[in-house]
């Protein structure tokens, strides 16, 4: 009898304990505070991470426990090394960056990051967004939108109203051929016509201009899979404009950095830079408007019978924000709510950033950004910007076939032939 | 010498041992079994076998490194050997003022990789002009951007990164040349010998050991080069300056492609393995001729 | 003392020679110093070789109050200062068993060292991450302690090696036929009279080791356990605007004190091994 006593005894035991861990982990589970750690390569002193970390004050106040963590790589080489450790060991945080590209497309593959579109629909937000912030976070290839934007870029030429005055160009051009008239004159007139660097997006940026008029994103996008040859019509036509074009880059810009091409250009020392609006603090005066020196135009158009229209050209929405898909609790959810509510507002007021999400009201805006609202509403199409459409595998070899192009090295044919080898190797 | 018992040599190996095998030698050999796969860090590993080292064979840009590569060797190994020789023997000739110009001439070493390349990038542009542009204007010579000429960049980067390790060299053979005995000094001198006589056939055989290990330890540190090259011109303009290292991390992390940096990683190895086993050789070598 | 007949040519030429290469050593550095000096204006309007027109100090402020450079300095000090201790307190004995204890096997242990000087770094950061991360040594000095210890050690038991042929083999079998042991025949003997070596090897690795990045930026996530390369990376921001002033300012505040402390231990352990060799 004793035996079979301690026999019960033993296994009530057991399924005591059993039943209390559970009860008390599933406890624990339901009131464990939301722990957010935010992999960001963005600097700290950026308006967005200034913006989220006062909401995620503002949160704390009446959730005690939350804790949102940043950890800022502001150097972009730096952080893809570490996002990629982490991914590779499985390690990724709650929050991390990523710009829609083929890297982050196998994380999407592999089911590791939430829906973002769902989750518009789910907080009902979506048609708060801009259009151009749902769209540049699209994955080429399938569509999927998994990335929260949080800014709304859109690129132009900025120029220097001097030098253009003293070279003799009357109006904006219009045209690649009068961009191209214009350059030829300002270096007659002894100045530097355009501040860039290869190896990196600015170069690529005037290499997609004239395939992105002739063909939409069609090239870029077909040519990255595989199914167009790089060396069609469209390829040739743009090569060709490169080999022009570059003759007009400043001394040294195959080896020059981000800094120097914006210092060359806010410095006097170059007439035009091709640029983001991310880049108009240091442009603009203390009412938000252009310095009386500075003027910009938008990307030209290439000929009478282009595909896209004077009024599509870049715009981007920055690096977006991806969410673990096993971390998107309810807890989760009615944060990021909470976010999308107050962000637009604290952005643009506290910090002058255009935020990815419609304000409340654009009344106190600069003219400036009124128009540069208008023209971001105005865009169907927007260009899709090489660096992100191809894989990373071939982005290398794509950058130094570019540089050696811009330096006459090679001709537009053998870029082509390059550029088709390396996709059809790396896109199996 | 014997010991008293056979395990004492190993009592003092076995720290060393057991740290150095934990910490490098199991990560190193699961890391070398990456580059018989295909993988991108997310998806699944795809066993390829061989595949990777093929297409080392037929990989454009991975020859150009390696021959860059071997020029990088060789010219930065001279450069900072000499230099360091160099620097050595005046410091060791000079009373007054040499712990001042000591620090002064290790000086670069101190100064991080990021910060020396920067800072010569700033000295070798064109637009804005740095000094070294400018120098050459007053020589009469038309500005080059120098860094952007394909013939000339590899050179650059090998004279930059040479500079930046120079001083630990001169700190190596100025500790081993002070340290020579002054007896065998003392002797040279009485039997007449000259300055110049002195260092060819007193103290630089002496200090034989140490070029040897120094000439391991450049060897080795030029074949693995990374730092200068890659944040200086990131292997450009083209393949002009890529080195195995610079393509091997691209490979890794640019290109997310573990399996074939894995591979990459392999003939790294194999190459200092052969490079260091040279320097042993010719060591023992000149070693047995003293008898 | 010696003194040479050397020519008035000579001499001329040396001295050419010592101060043309000092100019090349010290000019980038006090470019930089020059550089953290200038305004906004200064950089931006005269070329970057031009002295500063006046001396500004707003770049230090901000180098100082935008990031926490005292905290990364702290941190760089205590992962180098204590591998420094772990690097030859592990390779000095090990290098003493290989050279100078006779047992079998010795060339095999030293070769087995010697593959370690070859191996890549990057090639293992993955399985290292993950090793790391279930020893739970994530954000701690250890993670940057461990790797750079264990890939220091072939080096330096190399460097110990070679000038640890040097000691006569006489001196300690003198010492343990006056019945010293093993170790302290190590410890009272041997030691001392490598002091070279192990300037070299300190020198060496501490050069490494200042200004070493990679593992500093993977293995760790809180702002307040950055090492000084990481910091200065700090100044970074928005695609990558640089903010050079400030940058250039922080690398004077990172070199300087090391400087001052190489120049006043650098004096004292030259004197020391003079006086070594001289006593010989």
């Amino acid at each position: 009898m004793r035996r079979k006593q301690r026999f019960l005894v033993v296994w009530t035991t057991v399924l005591v304990l059993f039943s209390v861990s559970t009860v008390s982990t599933f406890a624990a589970s339901v009131k464990a505070p939301l722990s957010i750690h935010y992999l960001t390569a963005r600097s700290e002193d950026e308006a967005v991470i200034k913006a989220l970390k006062d909401i995620a004050a503002e949160w704390k106040k009446t959730n005690p426990g939350f804790t949102f963590e940043v950890e800022s790589i502001p150097d972009r080489a730096s952080y893809l090394q570490k996002l990629k450790i982490l991914a590779a060991s499985n390690e990724l945080p709650e929050w991390f960056e990523s710009d829609p590209d083929t890297f982050f497309a196998s994380l999407v593959k592999k089911n590791m990051v939430y829906n973002i579109e769902d989750l518009y629909k789910e907080l009902k937000v979506s048609d708060r967004f801009f259009s151009i912030s749902k769209e540049y976070a699209r994955l080429p290839e399938s569509g999927n939108l998994s990335l929260i934007t949080w800014q709304c870029n859109c690129e132009y030429f900025f120029y220097n109203k001097d030098m253009f005055a003293k070279a003799g160009i009357k109006s904006k051009p219009r045209t690649m051929d009068e961009l191209l008239a214009a350059c030829a004159k300002l270096k007659t007139a002894g100045f530097t016509p355009i501040a860039t660097v290869s190896g990196d997006w600015p170069v690529l940026r005037y290499f997609a201009m004239v395939p992105f008029r002739l063909s939409g994103n069609d090239y870029i996008i077909n040519a990255t899979q595989g199914k167009v040859s790089f060396g069609n019509d469209v390829g040739i036509a743009g090569a060709k404009f490169m080999q022009k074009i570059s003759q007009y880059f400043q001394v040294g810009f195959s080896s020059a950095d981000y800094d120097t091409m914006v210092d060359l250009f806010v410095g006097n020392h170059a007439a035009m830079l091709y640029n983001g609006t991310w880049v108009l603090p240091e442009l603009v005066d203390k009412n938000g408007d252009l310095k009386p020196n500075i003027g910009c135009f938008t990307m030209p158009t290439y000929s009478s019978h282009d595909a896209t229209p004077a009024t599509d050209f870049f715009a981007n929405s920055g690096i977006g924000t991806a969410v673990r898909r096993d971390k998107m609790t309810d807890q989760m959810k009615s944060f990021l709510a909470f976010v999308f509510d107050r962000y637009p507002d604290i952005c643009l007021k506290k910090y002058n950033t255009l935020p990815s999400i419609s304000p409340a009201s654009i009344d106190t805006l600069s003219p400036l950004y009124k128009s540069i609202l208008k023209d971001i509403k105005g865009v169907k199409t927007y260009a899709k910007c090489w660096d992100v459409v191809i894989d990373s595998a071939s982005l290398e070899t794509l950058n130094k076939a570019t540089t050696e192009l811009c330096l006459n090295r090679i001709t537009p044919e053998e870029w082509a032939s390059r550029m088709d080898k390396i996709v059809a190797e790396n896109h199996k | 010498m014997r010991t008293r018992n056979k395990a004492e040599p190993w009592l003092f190996l076995a720290p060393a041992l057991v740290v150095y095998t934990g910490v490098a030698i199991v990560p190193v050999l699961w890391s070398l079994g990456y580059s018989v796969f295909d993988w991108n860090g997310i998806d699944d590993m795809k066993f390829v076998g061989a595949y990777n080292y093929l297409r080392m064979l037929s990989d454009t840009t991975f020859k150009t490194a390696v021959v860059n590569n071997l020029l990088f060797m060789a010219g930065g190994s001279a450069f900072q050997l000499l230099s360091g020789l160099v620097m050595a023997i005046i410091l060791s000739n000079i009373s007054r003022g040499s712990n001042s110009m000591r620090v002064l001439y290790f000086m670069p070493c101190i100064i991080s990789s990021m910060a020396i390349c920067k800072i010569f990038e700033k000295l070798l542009s064109v637009q804005p002009e740095g000094v070294f542009v400018a120098l050459l204007r007053f020589l009469g010579i038309n500005p080059i951007a120098i860094l952007s000429e394909p013939n000339w960049v590899l050179l650059v980067v090998t004279l930059i990164d040479g500079y930046k390790f120079c001083g630990l060299y001169m700190v190596i053979f100025y500790s081993a040349l002070v340290a020579l005995p002054i007896d065998v000094q003392e002797a040279a001198y009485i039997d007449g010998c000259s300055w110049g006589q002195q260092y060819r056939y007193i103290k630089l055989p002496m200090i034989k050991n140490v070029f040897f290990a120094c000439l391991v330890i450049v060897l080795n540190g030029t074949l693995k080069g990374f730092d200068v090259p890659y944040i200086l011109t990131s292997g450009g303009p083209g393949s002009a300056s890529e080195l195995v290292a610079t393509y091997m991390y691209k490979t890794t992390f640019n290109s997310t492609q573990f399996g074939y940096g894995g591979a990459l990683a392999v003939f790294l190895l194999l190459e200092s393995l052969v490079a260091v086993s040279v320097v042993r050789w010719a060591q023992v070598r000149s070693a047995k001729r003293e008898g | 003392m010696k003194h040479y007949e050397i020519s008035r040519l000579q001499v001329v030429v040396f001295f050419a020679i010592a101060i043309a290469m000092l100019i090349v050593q010290v000019y980038p550095m006090f470019w930089v110093v020059a550089s953290s000096l200038k305004d906004g204006a200064d950089i931006a309007d005269n070329p970057p070789y031009s002295l500063p027109s006046h001396i500004f100090w707003g770049n230090y402020a901000r180098a100082l109050l935008r990031s926490r450079l005292v905290q990364y300095f702290v941190n760089s000090v205590v992962v180098a200062g204590l591998t420094l201790v772990g690097i030859v307190f592990l390779s000095a004995p090990a290098a003493f068993a290989i050279s100078k204890l006779s047992f079998k096997g010795s060339e095999r242990v030293l070769s087995f060292f010697l593959l370690g000087i070859m191996i890549p770094i990057f090639a293992c950061i993955i399985p290292m991450f993950m090793m790391y991360r279930t020893m739970g040594l994530r954000n701690t000095y250890f993670s940057l302690i461990l790797p750079q210890v264990g890939f220091g050690l072939p080096l330096c038991i190399y460097l110990y090696t070679s000038f640890m042929r040097f000691v006569p083999d006489s001196l300690l079998e003198a010492a343990l036929i006056d019945g010293a042991g093993t170790f302290q025949i190590f410890v009272r003997i041997m030691f001392p009279m490598i002091r070279n070596a192990t300037v070299t090897v300190v020198i060496y690795n501490f050069v490494n080791i200042w200004n070493e990045f990679t593992y500093a930026n993977t293995f760790m996530t809180k702002s307040s356990m950055k090492t000084l390369p990481i910091g200065l990376n700090d100044f970074v921001g928005e695609m990558g605007r640089r903010d050079w002033g400030a940058t250039f300012a922080a690398i004077v505040l990172a070199v300087l004190p090391t400087l001052i402390v190489y120049f006043l231990l650098n004096k004292k352990i030259m004197e020391g091994m003079v006086a070594g060799a001289i006593k010989e």
